[in-house]
């Protein structure tokens, strides 16, 4: 078992929980995110040598910190601007942590809304209602549907959007908001980091598919300084993203004949997304905005979920394709790289180092990519 | 930066102090950002940023160069020692050549005009077709005007050095802005008096429009951020285009005028392009002098703004660097010429290859027109000889090259504290040198002393050249007494001799001069005896060498070290007994019998006197203004020999007094780092070393016969360090002695290691006697390791010896601090 554990090295514990196995330690400078360490197990008497190892791994980060200090802006958003919303359908287990993390967040959103995407029983509601949440119901099954309606009640400028299957760090509002550091920012996405370790095919996602990490560097995307080109995958995830309403407004929110619960099931966050940057809008990444995600547990699950990425990302190129003849012609020239190096490369080199679950996960995706592919021809 | 491959739209660039907080960035409408960073005026580096936000946030920029220099700053930061100002008191001429860019120009008298301190005066050397516009914004800002008619930036660099007045002379061209503290620094850089050029950092003004990010993207001005100092004796001189560039460098004027000048053939409104700047760096690589990289003192280039510009200056910059390797070949015979021409090759492929690499490092483009100027070198040099040849040279002056270690240093004003002069003893050692004595009786016969309180004692080791009828026939104002010793083989020695004319003065003080040295004041006496007076009882004056014209590595190497070993004494507040050198040394006569005398030793005679002085209490000064001259003997066999008596003396002294091993060289046995399998067989076979010398010897030519500068000093300090150990060996019985002489000496009683906190400099005051050889460096109550007392020639208590020891230990501290953030 690997524990996953956050460490604050300016307000550090003195004494750490044991860590039987293996241990991701998260390193924090107050709401500053450092970076991960991955160590292997201490017991709580040894604290202290951790604490040091990690003080050492991150003294350049601590000393630049401390000496380069940005003179105070004001921000454009606050933290009680933030709408939070949580889309949900008959999962009021998972729910229940999500909303009790959304309850311990420093400083605390401006509203938290949970919308019941046609539930088949009241669950949901009542855990709802046990932490004293708003709940809208959208009865037409549909993430995007869910997340469409969210957005239209939300009575805050920014709506910031945490899948119920996830744990929010208590400075995420604070991150976020602070992501929003002009008016041409439109959407902050955060970095996302698995919630437990218990699994195999938990941990295959995080060793194999670097899970949903986009790194710990603070990144500013748009369409001319840095552009992602097809990569609209790089600006984040679905799972920690925050938008402010004009921007939805003007992309026409999220697409709702994609996105799981239909036949495509998924690429509704990317869409929106690529979206916002074409619309000349800023998308900034901040990787002290954490959450946590629990993975799939078991092996079918990871495999089903590679496939929907496969189907997603295969319909998401399908869309630039019928854009313009150019960017058929750059789609086709990036769908070959794509297959190339994620599907027959990857899948030969894992079958080489013995990895079958990742040759597992290389075909799933490439078959949910065929699947895409021939419904489309269809 | 994989992230600059996709992005495109336009530059701006920024200066940040670290020091400060962090402004939001006010982006003109551009999206693409250089971030320069200081900290106060040292300069950190640069960041290239995407930068869509306007005004870009300081939150941003501030994680950005956290991240980035995190490590830099922290290791800067950790025994950090307050820069001292620059107090550089020579005089500096800015000379600026200008061809028909009369608004940038403008621009840079500007800056140049808001220099503080400020320089002596401006000169601009207009080349261009426009006289009376030039000269009209000259006098605007103040500055003089000088015309050349004649193209050729180097013929107008040589019309402003014939014009200037300046100690140091300043270069900038007519598209560069300098920051105000530009001149200054560079001027502090000549402190060293080896130090005959200097060249600062030059960032890019501006990359905006995209042809100026193209140019500085290919070849920027910039040389890094770590200062430099390059000794001549160290790298092939080729290598002087790494050392600057025209838009930001300095000489000094004198040296420029021994060298008649630039070259006219080379640099712009040549065919050739450029090259000249490169060309005087090289020259003063090769006369073995110094090289300072300041990065401190920054100026702003403003790159060519079209595409076409660049691509002639680019193509101009391949025909400029193979010129100036023709012109090597051609004008100086250097063969080193061919290697950098195949040098220039193989950087120009390897720029070929990656411009076409997928990664597009460099512009194929531009690569191409780099490519094509180098193959039209070889005409181009050509064309330029015939114009240079067809029309006469404009002379700087031509001036013998300058010696600024005797220039420069402290000159008497011959004051003296009280009208009454103490009786004085001048005695000369001496065998088998008449010309020489008689020449130094000379001299001191035109220094001021009242000649009722002066006696002179010549004491001849054994008169083997008649120098005592020599001395008889000389027409002198003073009346030298001689003394001569019966000895046919010299087999007294220059102690025994000394303590014999110490046996027949009468002075009250007794000054020991040696035979080969020439005072260099008339003031000379006046300037021992004052020291006298307030209060030191013994008195010794730094020992120069007149050796401005070394060809030759082995002059050029004693030089250098004659030259840094004076610098450091004269700077130095507390002097070590090392610092006692018998040829130029005066000490009360009471205190000089009380010690005994000399000692008998092959050489080290007057360490051992300044060892006893010292530890019986006596003040011990070195005074720069009593400085002589010395001829020094450049051969190879006597510059070991002399190691080999050093070895001797060293052993058979800490044989006596086993304390003093540790500041003698003896102590490097103590060096972690060395080697001490040879030292154990040089010890125990002190004939291998004969062997061992007698093959580098005969290698030395060698080497210097084709150029290796850098192996012929290697293998100079190798074979010194052969000779040294082979003359332990000689005196030392076997290798038993020596190690029961080692466990003697840890076994001292104060055999303890002082321990300095790296980042507390005050700690770091001088010890002369006591203790080891070694410091333990300590930092967060962490020890980091040891460093030797003398390390590089240098004391422990000194400002460069503190920034080595930071230099070297500095990672180990920046661990051991990481360890205190919690």
């Amino acid at each position: 078992m690997i524990t996953v554990l956050d460490i604050d090295l300016l307000a550090p514990e003195r004494t750490l929980p044991t860590a039987p196995g293996e241990a991701w330690i998260t390193a924090w400078a107050g709401d500053q995110i450092l970076g991960e360490t991955r160590i292997d197990g201490f017991e709580p008497v040894e604290s202290d040598l951790v604490m040091m190892a990690l003080a050492l791994k991150y003294r350049s980060e601590l000393f630049g910190l401390r000496t380069v200090r940005p003179r105070k802006e004001d921000p454009h958003i606050a933290p009680g601007d933030v709408t939070v919303v949580v889309c949900t359908k008959d999962r009021a287990s998972y729910l229940d942590g999500c909303l009790l993390s959304l309850g311990a967040l420093d400083p605390p959103p401006g509203e938290i809304l949970v919308v019941d995407n046609a539930s088949s029983d009241d669950s949901t509601k009542k855990v709802a209602a046990r932490h004293s949440v708003r709940v809208i119901s959208a009865p037409m099954a549909g993430l995007n549907r869910a997340r469409n309606r969210g957005w239209n009640e939300a009575t805050r400028p920014v709506v910031l959007f945490v899948d119920d299957d996830a744990r929010a760090h208590g400075s995420l509002i604070a991150a976020a908001a602070r992501g929003f550091t002009s008016d041409r920012v439109g959407a902050v996405t955060g970095l996302v980091l698995p919630a437990e370790l218990l699994t195999y095919p938990q941990l295959a996602f995080e060793r194999l598919e670097n899970g949903m990490r986009k790194g710990f560097q603070r990144k500013l995307f748009d369409a001319r300084a840095h552009p992602v080109g097809l990569e609209a995958f790089r600006l984040g995830v679905g799972t920690n993203m925050a938008f402010r309403l004009t921007a939805l407004r003007q992309i026409g929110g999220f697409m709702e004949d994609i996105g799981v619960g239909t036949p495509i099931r998924g690429g509704g966050d990317l869409e929106a997304l690529y979206q916002t940057i074409q619309q000349g809008f800023v998308v900034a990444y901040e990787p002290s905005a954490v959450v946590r995600h629990i993975h799939r547990r078991t092996r079918a699950g990871l495999l089903s979920q590679m496939r929907d990425y496969g189907i997603s990302f295969n319909s998401f190129l399908d869309r630039r394709a019928s854009e313009s003849r150019t960017m058929r012609r750059e789609v086709e020239r990036y769908r070959r790289k794509w297959h190339y190096e994620r599907h027959f490369k990857r899948s030969l080199k894992a079958l080489v180092r013995g990895e079958l679950l990742e040759t597992q996960m290389a075909m799933a995706e490439w078959r949910g990519s065929m699947e895409a592919r021939a419904r489309r021809t269809a | 930066m994989e992230w600059l491959a996709g992005s495109s739209g336009s530059w701006a660039t920024v200066e940040v102090d670290l020091s400060e907080p962090i402004e939001p960035i006010p982006m003109g409408g551009a999206n693409l950002l250089r971030v320069t960073a200081f900290f106060r005026d040292r300069p950190l580096g640069s960041i290239e940023l995407p930068a869509p936000l306007d005004p870009f946030p300081a939150s941003y920029l501030a994680d950005a160069l956290s991240r980035h220099f995190g490590s830099d700053l922290h290791r800067m930061l950790i025994g950090a020692t307050p820069d001292p100002e620059a107090t550089a008191t020579a005089r500096t001429s800015v000379v600026v050549c200008t061809r028909d860019r009369q608004s940038s120009l403008q621009r840079c008298l500007k800056s140049l005009s808001r220099l503080d301190p400020p320089a002596s005066e401006i000169i601009v050397v207009d080349n261009g077709t426009d006289p009376s516009t030039v000269e009209a914004i000259v006098d605007e800002f103040g500055a003089r005007y000088v015309r050349e008619p004649l193209p050729g930036l180097d013929r107008a660099r040589n019309r402003g050095v014939s014009e200037a007045t300046g100690e140091i002379v300043l270069f900038t061209d007519d598209d560069v802005e300098v920051t105000p503290g530009w001149a200054g620094r560079l001027a502090a850089c000549f402190d060293d008096p080896l130090v005959m050029a200097a060249s600062g950092m030059v960032l890019a003004a501006s990359l905006d429009p995209s042809a100026r990010a193209r140019s500085e993207m290919y070849a920027t001005h910039s040389r890094g951020v770590r200062r430099r100092v390059v000794d001549g004796t160290d790298v092939p001189p080729v290598v002087a285009g790494s050392l600057g560039a025209g838009s930001s460098m300095s000489f000094r004027t004198a040296f420029i005028r021994s060298l008649g000048g630039f070259p006219d053939e080379l640099d712009a409104g040549m065919p050739t392009a450029t090259g000249g700047d490169t060309y005087a760096i090289y020259r003063v690589l090769k006369a073995g002098y110094r090289v300072v990289y300041e990065p401190r003192a920054v100026a702003r280039h403003w790159h060519r703004d079209t595409d076409t510009e660049l691509e002639r200056m680019v193509r101009g910059n391949g025909t400029g660097l193979a010129s100036y390797l023709i012109h090597l070949g051609v004008a100086e015979s250097d063969r080193e010429a061919k290697f950098g021409l195949l040098g220039v090759s193989r950087y120009l492929i390897g720029r070929a290859i990656r411009s076409v690499s997928p990664k597009r490092i460099a512009q194929p483009r531009l690569v191409t027109q780099e490519i094509l100027g180098a193959l039209g070198a070889i005409a181009a040099y050509r064309a330029s000889r015939k114009i240079t040849r067809s029309r006469g040279t404009v002379s700087p002056g031509i001036a013998e090259m300058p010696t600024p270690w005797l220039d420069e240093v402290e000159v008497s004003n011959g004051h003296h504290p009280s009208s009454d002069f103490p009786k004085l003893s001048v005695i000369i050692p001496t065998r088998g040198r008449r010309d020489l004595v008689c020449r130094l009786l000379r001299i001191l016969d035109s220094c001021t002393y009242p000649r009722e309180k002066l006696e002179v004692i010549v004491c001849i080791d054994g008169d083997i050249d008649g120098t005592k009828a020599g001395i008889n026939q000389q027409d002198l104002g003073l009346d030298p007494r001689v003394v001569v010793l019966d000895s046919e083989t010299g087999a007294n020695g220059p102690a025994v001799t000394r303590n014999e004319g110490a046996q027949a003065a009468t002075g009250n003080i007794l000054l020991f001069l040696d035979d080969d040295l020439a005072p260099r004041t008339e003031n000379f006496l006046i300037d021992h005896v004052s020291a006298h007076l307030g209060g030191a009882q013994a008195v010794s004056g730094p020992c120069w060498v007149d050796l401005r014209h070394a060809d030759r590595y082995l002059a050029q190497a004693l030089r250098n070290w004659w030259v840094d070993h004076n610098t450091l004494l004269i700077a130095q507040e507390g002097t070590s007994f090392t610092g006692l050198s018998s040829g130029n040394f005066s000490v009360d006569s009471e205190v000089f019998g009380e010690i005994g005398g000399f000692v008998r030793m092959p050489r080290r005679e007057d360490w051992r006197l300044g060892y006893d002085l010292l530890r019986r209490g006596h003040d011990f000064r070195v005074v720069g203004t009593a400085a002589v001259l010395q001829e020094l003997e450049l051969d190879l066999r006597t510059h070991l020999q002399d190691r080999r008596l050093e070895g001797a003396s060293d052993f058979m002294w800490s044989m006596e007094t086993p304390e003093v091993l540790l500041h003698l060289p003896l102590a490097s046995w103590f060096d972690k780092k060395q080697s001490r399998t040879l030292v154990r067989v040089l010890i125990d076979r002190p004939a291998l070393g004969d062997r061992m010398i007698d093959l580098g010897e005969r290698l030395m030519p060698f080497l210097e016969g084709i150029g290796w500068r850098r192996q012929y000093m290697k293998l100079l300090q190798y074979l010194n360090s052969v000779s040294y150990w082979s003359g332990v060996g000689g005196a030392c019985s076997g290798l038993d002695q020596w190690l029961a002489l080692i466990s003697s000496v840890n076994s001292l009683p104060n055999f303890e290691t002082p321990i300095a906190e790296i980042s507390d400099r005050t700690a770091w005051s001088s010890d002369l006697l006591a203790g080891s050889g070694y410091i333990e460096i300590m930092h967060c109550g962490r020890t980091l390791g040891l460093a030797p007392r003398r390390w590089g020639g240098l004391t422990w208590d000194s400002d460069r010896f503190h920034s080595k020891i930071v230099d070297h230990f500095g990672d180990a501290a920046l661990k051991a601090s990481g360890m205190e953030q919690l």
